[in-house]
């Protein structure tokens, strides 16, 4: 039986207005559930109980812990400040250990002084003895009992706030997650122990060796092998914290390298897609450029000396023209009938025929005389000279212009049929290009989706991942550099000590006797049993991070259970420095990334559950588990599975949590918490189950929490 | 770890076997309340002691000093 906390209360602390016994929550084992929306107390709770244990709340404002005492004035209910000169603020906390009860209580006392106020703080600490309430007044003792709620060590894993739980399993310091093994094993003892043998070796060597030396003081042989000796010794001690050193700067730059890798295959990720989506983008712009291009020249295709697109589906006008020539031709020759009433029949002699005829007074197209100035003669004479000259200027101007006209249309003639193909191939062709830009802006907007979920940003600049980029050389070369130097080390280390036998064998051979033989054997004796505490205490803690890694992968495939994608398995690693790391493998035993935060916490979680849950000897977690939305980032199938386990691992929890709290409902509960209250009521889970409500409605200068119990 | 605890789980070294060349069958048998006849198993209980009881190192020294000469 370990700790259980039997009532938290709270006096004037915040929105928690009145006295403790107008709010006080009575908890039991099993999961008690404080469910509250925002601004209704969660985080307020929870810094109570920080304060009371540890001295610091968390400072929403500032959003980060500070010290208590810098945070009085705004962990005072306003309404008591508004209303009072003279109040109490305080957390109290009533809470069995091993069948002691006690009662713990922080206050502070508040008193108006001008425009200022004075506070006074004090705890108070009551055990009850045979149904008496006795004051524990020494602070030492006040201390200790502080401790048995939840000891420091264990706090990491007791005491959790949703936000910063990714961040809540130190895997990398000595403090981590090894101090909290040696902690729950409860080999701290056995640690003290093999430091212990250690020095008792060291004593026995050098008592032995200042044996060695007083009986051997005039063999200057023995005087000299042992002085190389205590050289050798001290070389091997050096080079022995050199080692450390180095196995501790290893495991950093391993631990660099593991956080650097996952970060890495992103950067090299986003500076893939940060240049495919330049690539893109430069594609595009060369293809509106093209587009533009294109239709820019439409005008001047228009008008093509080839080809004028402005003359597009004119081929009928062309045989038209010709017509409208033709008749044009006609209406003309008819209109030089009427004007000219001599009208020739075909076959009439031409001018040069008629002048002839005159010239030899002889009509050729009868064949008769015609004498000079004879009406014969003046009739050829009047044929010849009919007016022509309108007819001949009509026929000149017209036949210069259709002709023109019919020379420049007609090289057109066969070209003109083929324009409205042309244009629609032209059209085609900008259609394409527009197709084509918005195949590269779907392609950049994948890109960008892609570059956004490897963790990408607009303000994400690419220095942050040439610097990663850089950084993950940097530590694979310190990686290579330091197990270079261990080796080197090793090797040196090993060579001295086989000189260091020779040197043993030399002594021996030249001096011996019972008395330095029976100082030799116990150096002996005493450098192995520190050997063995030694390798005893290395495999308990090996046993343990075993037990670990197969108790927080049964409770991360319990917590992950019925989730669509596999969030991989957890592997615990010890590291060459003596710290432990836990890493998320997938299948292959390759790292696995893009895990969603809901993942990364269950991965926490799972290690805290199996921390807690392992027995480890006769020593199990009794303590308390208090969490601050521990679901902000989960899913009703993870909040599901949690309710279902966590009664397992936890004697007791305390949560609280807004995922179940439903304002519109009559009972402020949604369809999750109602079927978690009813599992309650009916005994399946076993617990508490409170809601916080707003007394009425308020600023935060008047607010004022309530709760209501409905499972107690 | 209790001190028993932690005498049990060294008894289950197997560096005992090897250095020491004590038979897994005796260490079968070994009791950390009840006297050992290999010398190094009862320096490991006057160390294991000596942490429990809040003893000094020179302390156990000594102890143990007395223990391996006297046997």
């Amino acid at each position: 039986m370990g700790t259980i906390i039997k009532s938290v209360s709270f006096q004037n602390f915040y929105n928690y207005y009145g006295s403790f016994d107008d709010n006080t929550y009575r908890f039991k084992e099993g999961i008690n559930i404080v469910n509250a929306d925002n601004n209704m107390g969660k985080s307020k709770f929870y810094n109570g109980i920080l304060w009371l244990l540890k001295d610091t709340v968390y400072d929403s404002d500032l959003k980060r812990m500070v010290c208590a005492s810098s945070s009085f004035p705004k962990m005072a209910s306003c309404k008591a400040l508004n209303e009072k000169t003279n109040f109490d603020i305080g957390v109290n906390i009533v809470f069995v250990e091993n069948n002691d009860k006690y009662s713990v209580s922080k206050i502070v006392q508040f008193k108006k002084d001008g425009n200022s106020w004075k506070t006074n703080e004090k705890l108070d600490i009551l055990q009850t003895i045979d149904n008496r309430d006795i004051p524990v007044l020494d602070t030492a003792d006040k201390e200790k009992i502080i401790k048995k709620i939840i000891p420091v060590e264990l706090m990491n894993y007791a005491l959790l706030q949703g936000e910063s739980m990714e961040e809540l399993v130190d895997l990398s310091s000595h403090n981590g997650l090894s101090s909290t093994i040696e902690v729950l094993a409860g080999i701290k003892n056995l640690i003290e122990i093999c430091e212990i043998s250690k020095d008792l070796s060291q004593k026995t060597k050098k008592l032995s060796n200042d044996k060695e030396k007083d009986i051997n003081s005039t063999n200057q042989k023995i005087t000299s092998l042992i002085q190389e000796r205590e050289t050798l010794e001290g070389r091997i001690e050096s080079t022995t914290t050199q080692i450390e050193t180095y196995k501790t700067e290893l495991s950093e730059a391993k631990k660099k390298k593991e956080t650097l890798e996952a970060i890495l295959l992103n950067a090299q990720n986003r500076e893939k897609f940060r240049g495919v989506q330049q690539t893109l983008q430069n594609e595009i712009n060369r293809l509106k450029e093209k587009k533009n291009n294109s239709e820019r020249n439409i005008t001047s295709m228009l008008f093509s000396e080839n080809s004028p697109w402005i003359l597009m589906e004119f081929q009928n006008q062309i045989s038209l023209f010709d017509k409208r020539r033709l008749e044009l031709t006609a209406e003309i020759a008819t209109h030089k009938a009427i004007d000219n009433p001599i009208k020739l029949p075909e076959g009439s002699p031409d001018i040069p025929s008629l002048q002839r005829m005159l010239r030899t007074e002889k009509c050729e197209v009868c064949g008769r005389p015609a004498s000079k100035d004879s009406d014969f003669w003046q009739h050829i004479k009047m044929v010849m000279e009919r007016p022509e000259n309108k007819e001949k200027l009509n026929k000149n101007d017209f036949g210069s212009f259709y002709s023109g006209i019919q020379t420049t249309v007609g090289s057109f003639s066969l070209s003109i049929p083929k324009i409205a193909g042309i244009i629609q191939q032209y059209r085609e062709e900008i259609d394409n290009i527009e197709e084509l830009i918005n195949q590269k802006e779907e392609e950049k907007e994948t890109a960008k989706l892609e570059f956004l979920n490897v963790g990408g940003s607009e303000n994400n600049s690419n220095v942050t991942d040439r610097q990663n980029i850089s950084d993950y050389t940097l530590a694979e070369k310190t990686i290579d550099k330091k197990d270079e130097d261990i080796r080197k080390a090793v090797k040196f280390i090993k060579d001295w000590n086989v000189r260091l036998k020779q040197i043993e064998d030399e002594i021996k051979g030249i001096s011996s006797n019972s008395e330095i033989e029976s100082y030799r054997e116990f150096k002996e004796t005493m450098a192995s049993v520190e050997y063995i505490f030694h390798n005893s205490k290395e495999r308990i803690f090996n046993r343990i991070i075993e037990q670990l890694n197969t108790n927080a992968n049964e409770k991360y495939v319990e917590l992950t259970r019925g989730n669509l994608s596999t969030g991989g398995k957890l592997v615990f690693q010890p590291q060459a420095d003596g710290t432990v790391q836990v890493s998320i493998k997938n299948i292959n035993d390759g790292e696995l990334t893009g895990l969603g935060t809901g993942f990364q916490r269950m991965k926490q979680l799972s290690i805290i559950m199996a921390i807690i849950s392992s027995k480890i000897g006769n020593k199990q977690f009794d303590y308390p588990f208090i969490s601050d939305a521990p679901f902000s980032e989960f899913g009703d199938n993870f909040i599901n599975n949690f309710f279902e386990i966590a009664p397992n691992v936890f004697t007791q929890s305390i949560i609280f949590i807004k995922e179940l709290y439903d304002p519109a409902s009559e009972n402020e509960l949604n369809d999750l918490g109602k079927k978690i209250l009813e599992k309650m009521k009916n005994g399946e889970i076993p617990g508490t189950f409170y809601v916080n409500v707003i007394a009425e409605k308020a600023d935060t200068t008047n607010l004022v929490t309530k709760n209501k119990c409905y499972k107690g | 770890m209790t001190a028993e605890e932690i005498f049990q789980e060294v008894i289950k070294s197997p560096d005992l076997q090897s250095i020491f060349q004590i038979s897994k069958e005796d260490l079968k048998h070994e009791d950390f309340n009840t006297k050992s006849d290999y010398s190094v198993i009862e320096i490991v209980k006057a160390i294991i002691n000596g942490q429990e009881n809040h003893r000094g190192k020179d302390a156990i020294f000594q102890t143990v000093q007395k223990q391996i000469m006297k046997l």
